[in-house]
């Protein structure tokens, strides 16, 4: 068997960049995600973690450089691409007139499953994400922790081979995020995942690896997660944010 | 992508919106405020013979007058809401990062709301109905008159859409909609203001005065059905471009 990093990539950043106006947003950006990996996005408040993960998402087009999902060019060939993708914003985008079953299968028809294994997959993440008790209820109706549980499904419920979570147990209490925590172990060999979240002990807990982005690039790249604990990543962020430089405050 | 999937998508996304519409308390309020409208203006002038007793057909061109009128109203309000709406929302993401095309999205949208608007037509069907049972007019003629508007209707919701599209609010896509239909409303009276050719170039895009009262008189021309079906997929084509161009911005 092949070990993790001779794997071939399931995603791959080459020299992405976004530029809002005059504003550089992220990048020069290259990364590389291997199957099986659960890839923790940390940094501060305008890292670039939400553009990065947009981008691979496709609901933004990078200013420079091309972004791989499976050998598939998101700009080049789009749909292909998102089709292996689930992806998770930090505000779930719900319609709150449906009930929560109805729009897990509508997410997964949009994502191209056919109607029978729509609902089929709609039922199935429902029990996985703990939602099958409020199935039948209207999505306006229910509270913060269990509309942010149903963005996570709305991004699961196809099967994707590519999971992006944008901070995705903020809000939640801990038995949910615990929960949480267990959708994400359970993701397949072959899908990858990447979690943006600025809960740094969560990272560590649910990753396999945690990249540090600052000022949109990369700061630190590690896989040792063990080797992380909270302090050593806050040493690293409170080094960032004072201007100093990654391998000063890298563990 | 194949054309059945872009079919399916597309039919996906209207039967969404168009339950959407079905809850929605904007589109009832809309349709019903239209018909009732409709209906005290044909009362008045048509049975209560305000401003003097009509003929059948000037009754019926009062009636598809009016008709034209809500339908720009109609058209205006439901187009606003289809893009923006979801951009507002946050759930433009969901549409945005699914493996499907802009223009699935787009037509879409359009289609659910073109079928409000159809089911406005039908319902305001009885008015018609009256006149045609008084005799003087032709079936023909109806049809030619509902004809027209459901083209004004597309034409004026494809640019409610595209308003829809490029706006970051349902209030700035009404006024941008309105502001794109006003325009075209009184370029009849611009044109008259101006020199030919600028006149003649002005009353070739009246969306209304040179296109619509030739179907309102039960004259069907290809050059007007042409018109507006331009006027549709231009405006369609470009919300799409719009859509895609947001992921750029």
């Amino acid at each position: 068997m092949l070990s993790r990093r001779l794997r071939p990539s399931v995603i791959e950043l080459i020299g992405i960049e976004k530029h809002f106006g005059d504003r550089r947003a992220l990048g020069p950006l290259s990364l590389q995600v291997r199957p099986g990996e659960v890839v923790g996005l940390a940094g501060l408040n305008g890292a670039g973690k939400t553009t990065a993960l947009r981008i691979l998402a496709g609901d933004l087009a990078p200013s420079a450089g091309s972004a791989i999902i499976f050998g598939r060019d998101l700009l080049d060939d789009p749909t292909a691409a998102r089709a292996l993708i689930g992806f998770a914003p930090d505000t779930p985008p719900l319609h709150d007139e449906m009930t929560v079953e109805s729009y897990l299968c509508f997410a997964a028809r949009l994502r191209g499953s056919p109607r029978a294994d729509a609902m089929k997959q709609a039922r199935a993440i429902l029990g996985r994400t703990g939602l099958l008790r409020v199935g039948d209820a209207v999505i306006g109706s229910l509270s913060h922790g269990f509309r942010k549980r149903i963005g996570i499904a709305q991004a699961l419920v196809h099967g994707p081979r590519v999971v992006l979570l944008d901070e995705p147990t903020s809000g939640l209490d801990p038995a949910q995020i615990s929960e949480t925590r267990e959708v994400l172990r359970n993701l397949g060999r072959d899908q990858a995942a990447i979690v943006s979240s600025h809960l740094l002990g969560e990272l560590r807990e649910i990753c396999s690896r945690i990249v540090v982005l600052h000022e949109g690039r990369m700061a630190e790249d590690r896989d040792d997660t063990e080797a992380w604990n909270e302090r050593v990543i806050e040493r690293i962020l409170v080094a960032l944010s004072a201007g100093a430089g990654s391998g000063e405050a890298a563990p | 992508m194949s054309a059945t999937t872009v079919a399916r998508a597309t039919l996906l996304i209207a039967t969404r919106e168009l339950r959407a519409l079905a809850g929605s308390a904007l589109a009832w309020t809309t349709v019903a405020g239209t018909l009732l409208a409709e209906g005290l203006y044909f009362y008045a002038v048509g049975v209560a013979g305000v401003g003097g007793a009509k003929a059948p057909s000037e009754i019926l061109l009062g009636f598809f007058d009016a008709a034209s009128a809500g339908v720009i109203v109609v058209a205006l309000l439901l187009g606003m809401r289809t893009i923006a709406r979801e951009r507002e929302r946050g759930t433009m993401v969901l549409l945005s990062t699914a493996p499907i095309g802009d223009g699935a999205i787009v037509v879409g949208k359009f289609a659910a709301s073109l079928t409000v608007i159809g089911l406005l037509q039908l319902l305001s069907l009885y008015m018609p109905a009256l006149v045609f049972a008084e005799g003087g007019v032709a079936v023909g003629r109806v049809a030619v008159g509902y004809l027209g508007v459901l083209l004004l209707g597309g034409a004026v919701l494809g640019i409610a859409t595209l308003a829809s599209a490029i706006a970051r609010t349902q209030a700035s896509a009404a006024a941008m909609g309105s502001a794109i239909v006003a325009v075209l409303l009184l370029a009849w009276l611009l044109g008259k203001a101006v020199d030919p050719p600028w006149s003649e170039a002005l009353r070739a895009i009246a969306l209304h005065h040179t296109h619509q009262r030739p179907f309102m008189r039960g004259e069907l021309r290809f050059e007007h059905v042409a018109f507006y079906v331009a006027l549709t997929v231009t405006s369609l084509v470009a919300a799409s471009r719009a859509v895609g161009a947001k992921r750029w911005s």
